[in-house]
């Protein structure tokens, strides 16, 4: 099933369940929905002249991907390679997205009447990346927007 | 059915018998190349006349139809008018293979189709023929029968074909019964003693009115049996040849009285002289004319462009591109058949070095794709299909078939056992270095097992892909495609390469020029040094060296894809494409490194 992330901004009650995943040491997560697949595919190729987090391409079953890194992206410091590393692949405006993150957690369920908006820092991200942060008993999840995100890449 | 069923059998033996032999001879035919000894062309022609015949007397109508195909084919070979280059011979081949299938399931009814090898032998047959004669390929002359109730329907080819020979035609009147049963002839001998005295062009009786040679009561006492014959025997010799009453035959002159006048005349004209090459100079001619249109509009749009970079100057040169993409498209774009032909033979190869029995049933109908995506898909193709084969024990007979289909966007390429009930269960095949090779092609392949329709192997390919001609090189870790359009020349095994640094540049010579070297990670003169391979390009009005580490310069055609929106501003590349081993390349984006 391809989902568009764009299309989905707009639905915003109800209850999501949220894929939750680490970057760095930030807790974040996204609907569940917007993701076509995660993988661990490593077998990245790296594009010269290109911005430092832009990981590369990845040959995703005869499709190609770009992948982001997502700690860089946001301004974090630079992950370290582990074996926990997964590609979170997306569709944003019609073309598949894979966002490196460090490492993925749980399904949390959720309602969005629930999620307060960001506040203008996130564990040292701007909050201008996030939709929202929801609370779980003993953390708090970032909700990413994809799509602030991507927005930037090509004149970053 | 029209005969008794012990005939049917007999024909159905001694067809197989003949297949089998000219299906020998054609592949010994194809690999004389052009020292075609002529007698083997006109011994399989003369078997396929046979075929035919034999199909007429039987009321088969798809197997005389293909038979004759098949033999005007042979007939243009014989004549010299046709090469039996590779492409030629698999056409037959193909038509063969689709007789042995009808051959197969005579007694089935079943309701095969002959429509793609008639297409494609038909095709054949009037690419070599002139214009104004093209159309009696297709073209039906009605040849009325003595008793007023029937005619004979032939294509005009094929009698002009004859009156070319200077035979004469005739139609022969004959009676099963008389000349048949109560003489305790069989059919068949009584078919090859006319065969004897000329060429049978059709046969027919009227087996509704008067019933079969099996049934125990007939309608009639006759069974008048009609034979249009082409002959070099004066009627005179050839009543006495096959002793007949002279009501028994009939010259037919007055129905094809213009064919003897006026076509045949042309036909010994035209086609001693090449008549072909006239129609390919008229296609060259509308090339050239097209793309000096083209030319014209390109150049009146740029210098606009130049002046003034509005919407509407860039609109014309879109214009321009587009209707170059077609023209390109179109001279690319072949019949599938053309080129898939080539799986065929490859599974014929392996079948016999393996010593099994397979059959290979190809369908493409009318598709058309681009030649250099087709002739990639052969490699991969052949190898799922073995792979297939392989699956099945060794003595089982196979038929595999390939069948295509096209919608709008996508055309769709189904591989799967004729008789699937062969694989009992559930299977995978192993198709990793398959799938990379589509992949490289923007296709995607899935494989599915159905109990009932067994293992189907299902590719879906783009209808259109862009693809660039170019040369695959390697520079520091990566893999680049350089256009060959900008490509001028490529020096190779130049390491250490013996070049200098002067003022900021460094330059290589080379035949008493100075070229300006590029390279992608950095300026220093050690990098360059130990680089093995220039590619000497060009970009609009500069000339520049790119060094390479390739120690050879691989040629490609790499569909292109586009790059992500995050590499938009990437000023080096300017798309991906995948390899077939399944890694990226990237293409390098000229002008950019032009002005390095």
């Amino acid at each position: 099933m391809e989902v568009n992330v764009s299309t989905q901004k707009a639905e915003k009650d109800g209850k999501v369940d949220l894929a939750t995943f680490y970057v760095g040491e930030a807790l974040c997560g996204m609907d569940i929905l917007k993701i076509q697949e995660i993988n661990k595919n490593m077998e990245i190729t790296s594009i010269p002249n290109s911005p430092d987090y832009v990981v590369g391409v990845l040959n995703m079953r005869g499709r190609i991907v770009t992948i982001i890194d997502v700690c860089k992206k946001l301004g974090l410091h630079k992950s370290e390679a582990t074996d926990t590393r997964r590609n979170i692949i997306v569709n944003s405006q019609s073309e598949y997205i894979g966002l490196l993150v460090d490492k993925v957690a749980e399904v949390v369920p959720a309602e969005w009447r629930k999620v307060t908006p960001p506040p203008s820092n996130v564990r040292g991200v701007q909050g201008k990346y996030f939709e929202g942060v929801y609370k779980k008993e003993n953390a708090l999840i970032a909700i990413i927007d994809i799509e602030e995100v991507l927005k930037d890449e090509s004149v970053s | 059915m029209l005969i008794d069923s012990e005939t049917t059998d007999i024909y159905i033996q001694e067809t197989n018998q003949a297949l089998a032999d000219i299906e020998q001879t054609l592949i010994t035919i194809e690999n004389m190349g052009a020292n075609i000894d002529m007698s083997l062309a006109k011994r399989v022609y003369h078997a396929m006349h046979v075929i035919r015949s034999g199909a007429s007397l039987l009321s088969l109508p798809k197997i005389k139809e293909l038979s004759q195909k098949i033999e005007n084919v042979l007939g243009l070979i014989c004549t010299n008018r046709l090469t039996p280059n590779p492409e030629v011979i698999n056409i037959l081949l193909q038509g063969i293979d689709r007789l042995y299938l009808l051959i197969d399931r005579i007694h089935s009814n079943d309701d095969m189709d002959i429509d793609e090898q008639s297409v494609l032998l038909t095709g054949l047959t009037s690419a070599v023929l002139p214009d104004h004669i093209k159309q009696s390929v297709t073209e039906v002359r009605d040849i009325p029968l003595p008793d007023g109730k029937h005619v004979f329907r032939i294509p005009e080819f094929n009698l002009i074909q004859v009156l070319e020979q200077n035979k004469y035609i005739y139609i022969l009147i004959l009676d099963l019964i008389k000349d048949v049963q109560e003489k305790k002839k069989t059919p068949f001998n009584f078919v090859h003693y006319i065969q004897q005295h000329g060429q049978i062009i059709d046969s027919l009786f009227d087996i509704q009115t008067i019933g079969t040679l099996e049934e125990q009561e007939l309608n009639s006492e006759e069974m008048p049996y009609f034979v249009l014959l082409a002959s070099t025997l004066s009627e005179n010799q050839l009543t006495k040849s096959l002793n007949l009453q002279p009501h028994q035959m009939k010259q037919v002159k007055i129905e094809i009285s213009d064919l003897i006048h006026s076509k045949t005349k042309q036909l010994q004209q035209e086609l001693t002289s090449s008549i072909s090459t006239k129609s390919r100079k008229a296609d060259n001619k509308n090339r050239i004319a097209f793309l000096n249109d083209l030319f014209c509009e390109l150049k009146f749009s740029t210098d606009c462009l130049s002046n003034d970079a509005s919407s509407m100057g860039i609109a014309r040169v879109q214009s321009a591109l587009d209707k170059l993409k077609y023209f390109l498209r179109r001279e690319n774009n072949v019949l599938a058949n053309r080129i898939l032909w080539k799986i065929g033979r490859n599974i014929r190869d392996h079948a016999y070095q393996s010593n099994i029995q397979v059959k290979f049933d190809i369908e493409c109908g009318t598709i058309k794709m681009d030649q250099r995506v087709l002739y990639r898909m052969i490699e991969p193709l052949t190898d799922i299909i073995i792979k297939m084969i392989r699956c099945v024990q060794k003595n089982m007979a196979l038929q595999v078939c390939l069948k295509m289909t096209k919608n709008e966007e996508t055309i769709k390429i189904s591989v799967f056992f004729a008789n699937p009930e062969l694989l009992t269960q559930e299977m995978r095949l192993p198709l990793d270095e398959e799938e990379k090779k589509f992949h490289a092609l923007s296709a995607e392949i899935e494989q599915s097992f159905d109990i009932k329709a067994g293992l189907n192997i299902l590719i879906r390919i783009p209808k259109n892909v862009f693809i660039i001609p170019g040369f695959l090189i390697r520079i520091d870790a990566h893999q680049y495609i350089v256009p060959k359009v900008n490509v001028i020349e490529c020096l190779t095994n130049l390491n250490p390469l013996k070049c200098s640094k002067v003022d900021s540049s460094i330059v290589f010579n080379h035949n008493d020029n100075c070229i300006r070297l590029v390279g992608i990670a950095n300026n220093d003169l050690a990098y360059y040094q130990q680089k093995h391979t220039i590619i000497v390009c060009e970009v609009g009005n500069k000339c520049f060296g790119l060094v390479s580490d390739s120690l050879t310069i691989v040629e490609i055609d790499a569909v292109y894809q586009p790059l992500g929106k995050q590499l938009d501003a990437n000023p080096l590349i300017i798309a991906n494409c995948l390899l077939d081993d399944g890694q990226i390349a990237f293409v390098l984006d000229m002008g950019y490194l032009a002005n390095i």
